[in-house]
């Protein structure tokens, strides 16, 4: 699924719990509040929302809020709960992977390690599925 | 090769408190530890490079003296073993620095280098971080 941007906007704040203070790093491209990002192979500490499912695997949080290419992003990273979007209604527990789309999904990828497990149960939003997630 | 002393900072973005543990052996501030085996509480410059990472010496201590460790899920500047591309998993090389050649790959490189030694910025992942 694409990401879509209307099922956060009611959530003023992506983190949840935070076990962890949120990182900065430098945006590739357009990253929207909530997505998922990975670090980009080759750029120096760079995030992004790529299609490259190899790497997504490298997937090392949320973003916490909208930036544009190369403006400084704050990142919820491991070790914090978030809200985050998913592909579909994922039982609680389950390791999900990051997608290209910057959602999460319960199917792995080419390898990829798992970037949490679901916290709460992901309930249908406008075209995506809002739960919280613990980021790994 | 060996070790090189660093001068600069080690950490760079926190995410946790630095954790009070004493050394086992000399530790030089910045090199990668790893928890010494059967000694509680203590962290050692593992001699290989098939344990998995405890974290980043704050400063320099010997034997049996405290040492405050930067853990996981922090940012650290932090000596690599060679040529490296920012993004590729690394892990302890057996001296000190990251290697991709380790055996757990419990960090990631944050920046690339292009000389061994190069100090650069790696974030302390843990084993979920591995490949």
């Amino acid at each position: 699924m694409a990401w879509d941007t209307t099922d956060l906007t009611n959530y003023n704040d992506i983190i949840v719990q935070d076990g962890v203070f949120a990182y900065n790093f430098e945006a590739s491209g357009t990253i929207y509040k909530g997505q998922a990002v990975a670090l980009i192979p080759g750029e120096d500490n760079t995030v992004g929302v790529t299609t490259s499912v190899a790497a997504m695997m490298r997937c090392i949080g949320l973003a916490t809020y909208n930036v544009t290419d190369a403006v400084q992003v704050g990142i919820a990273g491991p070790g914090n709960i978030c809200y985050a979007c998913f592909d579909s209604a994922i039982a609680v527990g389950t390791a999900v992977y990051a997608t290209t789309a910057g959602v999460f999904t319960s199917t792995q990828g080419n390898a990829q390690r798992p970037a949490g497990y679901v916290v709460s149960l992901p309930a249908i939003g406008t075209t995506a599925y809002v739960g919280k997630i613990l980021l790994l | 090769m060996t070790w090189t002393t660093m001068t600069d900072p080690i950490p760079v973005q926190l995410g946790v408190k630095m954790y009070d543990m004493y050394a086992s052996g000399t530790i030089y501030k910045g090199q990668a530890v790893a928890i010494s085996p059967n000694l509680s509480d203590y962290v050692w410059v593992p001699d290989i490079s098939s344990q998995h990472l405890f974290g980043v010496a704050g400063y320099n201590a010997t034997q049996g003296e405290k040492l405050g460790v930067w853990g996981l899920y922090n940012i650290v500047n932090a000596e690599i073993s060679g040529a490296t591309s920012a993004g590729t998993f690394v892990g302890t090389d057996g001296e000190g620095k990251f290697s991709p050649y380790a055996k757990y790959k419990d960090a990631v490189l944050l920046e690339t280098t292009t000389t061994a030694g190069e100090v650069a910025r790696v974030f302390l992942w843990g084993p979920s971080g591995a490949t």
